[in-house]
């Protein structure tokens, strides 16, 4: 039954899709694994899953649930997506909040904590560099050539962030940026 | 102070649609949200749940709104907080995958969304900078923290520049274990 098949298959991606992006590649196996889906579907697919709000993961579920089976399909595999995740962060967190006043837990998280920021400032990083310049590696470099748009965008949007954050003394909502940006977009290529 | 789940539920909506670009583009705005305006984390457990999020299964951005959702009203915070972050991109993909499969061919819709992955490695980047500042100040071992940053920086940088990806949950399982061994030894000296 198709209903089964989904929840098998996205408890599956759902649990063995630890840390961001991994998501999106186990989907792509499964999906030509099932042959639920062909090549060009899983472009589209992945196309409409990055670039509409949500987690990627949910709009994978959701995507293909109702190519499959319409609105229950969607909820079905969402569902399934999104059980691992819940029910781990759940007890995990019961044994944080355990062990979190622990010295040796402390510390230890004390060197974590700094090195996340090392994550986070690299995928901002790749980011930029993928939508702004057109650089996916080492390779790319020489697309900076042309991309003109990307890279005024880029500063505008920048020093809007420094402006504000001279004036107001404060960083501005990554909310508000963002409706800032899809406005510039949208007026960079009139 | 018990906060309501209304309140849980709406506000970890307002994260679901405003999130474009996967789990890392929500981090930001969950910080927003969570730790400035309605502090319902400080930065520092802001940092640990991240942490945690990346090495745990499934979607950041699930693992997020769960254990945000946990920490104030538990199991039924949990559920309310995940069912808001998954619902608007529930309700939008299906559109899509049902009516509107040509979406991204939309002139203004691929200009707005060619501004906004711009912001989003704008914002990502900048908070990256902004936590390891403040986490720094606040250290008592800044040296290593300065080189953790660096190091795992590099090694979430490098390979995917040159296009071997690594998995980022193995940079934070060595992460982890090297701190651990910090810890010990540094609880053990005092």
């Amino acid at each position: 039954m198709i209903y089964i098949e989904l929840i098998i298959e996205f408890l599956k991606v759902g649990f063995f899709a630890i840390g961001g992006y991994s998501t999106m590649a186990l989907a792509i196996d499964e999906m030509l694994k099932t042959g639920w889906m062909t090549k060009d579907e899983i472009i589209d697919m992945v196309a409409i899953a990055e670039s509409t709000p949500g987690p990627i993961a949910v709009n994978i579920a959701t995507y293909v649930g109702s190519m499959k089976a319409g609105i229950p399909g969607a909820i079905v595999a969402t569902i399934a997506e999104i059980m691992p995740a819940f029910i781990i962060i759940i007890l995990a967190s019961f044994i944080i909040e355990k062990i979190i006043n622990n010295k040796m837990v402390d510390e230890a998280f004390s060197i974590i904590r700094p090195s996340m920021t090392g994550l986070i400032l690299a995928i901002g990083l790749i980011f930029i560099l993928q939508h702004a310049f057109n650089i996916v590696d080492f390779f790319t470099l020489q697309n900076i050539k042309d991309s003109k748009k990307g890279i005024i965008l880029f500063i505008v949007l920048y020093m809007i962030t420094i402006v504000y954050k001279k004036i107001k003394t404060k960083e501005m909502n990554a909310i508000n940026l963002i409706l800032i940006s899809a406005i510039c977009g949208i007026l960079i290529n009139i | 102070m018990e906060e309501k789940l209304s309140k849980l539920f709406f506000t970890f909506m307002k994260i679901g649609i405003f999130t474009v670009g996967g789990g890392y583009a929500m981090i930001p705005i969950v910080k927003d949200v969570c730790v400035d305006k309605e502090k319902w984390l400080t930065e520092k457990e802001f940092l640990n749940m991240i942490a945690i999020a990346e090495c745990t299964p499934g979607s950041v951005a699930i693992n997020m709104a769960t254990y945000v959702g946990f920490r104030k009203r538990k199991w039924a915070g949990a559920l309310s907080s995940t069912l808001g972050v998954i619902l608007p991109s529930m309700i939008i993909i299906y559109f899509i995958s049902m009516f509107f499969k040509d979406f991204l061919s939309i002139k203004i819709v691929r200009d707005a969304f060619f501004g906004i992955r711009i912001a989003v490695g704008i914002i990502i980047f900048r908070m990256g900078i902004r936590l390891f500042v403040s986490e720094h100040k606040k250290s008592d071992h800044k040296e290593l923290d300065i080189f953790t940053f660096i190091i795992v920086f590099l090694l979430s940088f490098v390979p995917n520049m040159i296009n071997k990806s690594i998995n980022i949950i193995y940079i934070i399982i060595g992460v982890i274990m090297f701190s651990i061994v910090f810890a010990m030894i540094n609880v053990k000296k005092s």
